[in-house]
């Protein structure tokens, strides 16, 4: 612990720039911290955060210490091209996808289970997904009901719309465009999903 | 903060560090008196991990406006990848929902592409500090490898990613970030997480998640508990809360958390206030639904002091978040 209300209290410099260079918290009004309730002193930061913002402190000035005078002056700037690492990374990553998928329009299905962020309200048979603007389309049952077919569409901040297929089991996206995805149900009936009234025919 | 102000800062900066010999320090840690709103930088979502140009783009956008005193001369920026993963192969990575895998090399060299933009752009101003929080979420696919294990992993990006810094490492630190949102994983998943990061790690995390339904509201979503949501904010060594001020509301719960903190183990200082008025594509702060950084600051200052016990807490740095 490190109570420096008192240490610094006759420095002519006002308590927030020191604390925007310190890090440590100091109480609001004059005086050595106080307990609380549970006996903590309040007003201080604990030892062990202390020893953290200590080695980045350290860290910091290290750099600072070793770098040369001219350094920023002598920088190329924005990097022509991917960093070399990245690139690398980035060949031996193919497609990226490490789940079995394939194209449908400009977008791709992905044989995944994973849920919507935050939605346990569907099992998911597959997703499709395509960028600008962003839309993800899940496709499968409904969790409670597994033989309701569910469509859930998201754009890349929250649902747009939950359509419910009764009748027909599970779905899963086979095919279709950037306008409409084909649904193939587990009874096999074929379903189409327009995306642009959000609807299943 | 107006240039005028932080040339006074510069000044104060000075004294400080002839006093305490301290010089080229700086904050990163959380402070009490930042009544005072500081201004908010972006953070970002961060859909496309390979554009490093963007990176380094928007790193040097930063520095510019630090260097230019339009900025707090100590930034905290997060940029949040979405989902760990580890591949098959044992490659630790990360994906957005489109399920498109990139490498955590990718991901370090894109974080060294902003340090680098920042350090350059900031010029001659080299007391200008970044925190750029290398941020994942708790959404995970599968429960192996453990959470534990995802903890170690996202703790050693975060060193390689510092180690990584070279020069830039006088002026940005890398710190580890997570959205927890009590809604996604149990509480029992994340604070795996937490806890071996924080005893993985000497960088911090910042929790960038909510508290929803917590006091004063009712019982914390999720499962979770004011005492475990204070574990995970701040109990942790690792832990700073940067918490989502999304709406009055979410003031209301972190500032009772801080209280629950107080009166139960310690208060925790909030290091940042978090908002998504970007991402939400906001350009009006009286109609949008959600709040701006400036609202979403007074609102959880104004709650943070209207107790005596947490009015200490209210934080130094805001951030918004943003889509790449």
């Amino acid at each position: 612990m490190k109570p420096i209300v008192s240490r610094l209290s006759s420095l002519a410099v006002p308590a927030l720039f020191i604390l925007a260079v310190a890090g440590v918290p100091i109480a609001v009004g004059a005086g050595a911290p106080q307990p609380n309730a549970a006996g903590v002193p309040v007003g201080t930061v604990p030892a062990d955060k202390q020893a953290r913002i200590d080695a980045g402190n350290r860290q910091a000035a290290a750099a600072q210490a070793k770098l040369a005078p001219d350094a920023k002056a002598k920088d190329p700037g924005a990097p022509a091209a991917a960093p070399a690492a990245m690139a690398a990374a980035a060949a031996a990553n193919g497609d990226g996808y490490l789940d079995p998928h394939f194209p449908v329009g400009s977008g791709m299905v992905v044989v995944t289970h994973d849920p919507p962020p935050g939605d346990s309200t569907i099992a998911v048979a597959n997703m499709w997904s395509r960028q600008g603007p962003w839309l993800f389309v899940y496709a499968g049952s409904d969790a409670a009901s597994p033989t309701t077919g569910l469509v859930v569409i998201r754009d890349r901040q929250s649902e747009v719309a939950r359509i419910p297929v009764a009748g027909h089991g599970a779905l899963q996206i086979t095919g279709g465009s950037d306008a409409a995805l084909t649904l193939t149900a587990a009874d096999s009936t074929v379903l189409t999903l327009d995306l642009s009234t959000q609807t299943i025919h | 903060m107006r240039f005028g102000h932080s040339r006074r800062v510069a000044g104060a900066m000075l004294a400080f560090s002839l006093v305490a010999g301290l010089a080229g320090i700086q904050a990163r840690a959380p402070s009490a008196l930042g009544a005072t709103y500081p201004g908010s930088t972006h953070s970002w979502y961060v859909t496309d991990p390979t554009n490093s140009t963007w990176a380094y783009n928007q790193g040097c956008s930063l520095g510019t406006a630090l260097a230019n005193g339009g900025k707090p001369q100590q930034a905290w920026v997060i940029l949040d990848f979405f989902t760990q993963v580890q591949a098959s192969s044992g490659t630790w990575g990360v994906e957005y929902d489109n399920h498109v895998f990139h490498s955590n090399t990718s991901v370090q060299a894109f974080v060294v592409q902003y340090a680098h933009g920042f350090w350059l752009c900031t010029g001659a101003d080299t007391s200008a500090h970044l925190y750029l929080g290398l941020g994942t979420r708790n959404i995970w696919w599968g429960t192996t490898p453990s959470f534990a294990t995802r903890g170690k992993a996202w703790a050693s990006l975060v060193a390689s990613a510092n180690s990584a810094l070279g020069s830039y490492a006088a002026q940005v630190t890398v710190e580890g970030a997570i959205d927890a949102e009590l809604g996604w994983a149990s509480p029992s998943y994340t604070l795996a997480w937490a806890s071996s990061f924080s005893s993985n790690s000497t960088y911090f995390y910042a929790d960038y998640g909510d508290a929803a339904g917590c006091p004063p509201f009712g019982a914390c979503n999720g499962g979770y508990t004011q005492a475990s949501l204070y574990t995970l904010a701040w109990g942790n060594s690792a832990a700073l809360p940067f918490p989502e001020i999304y709406h009055r509301a979410n003031s209301q719960e972190w500032a009772s958390e801080a209280l629950y903190g107080y009166n139960h183990a310690g208060l925790m200082y909030m290091t940042g206030s978090f908002t998504e008025y970007g991402a939400v594509g906001c350009t009006n702060p009286d109609t949008c639904s959600v709040e701006s950084p400036a609202y979403a600051f007074r609102d959880f200052a104004a709650d943070l002091g209207a107790n005596s016990h947490t009015a200490g807490a209210v934080p130094a740095y805001a951030s918004d978040i943003d889509w790449q």
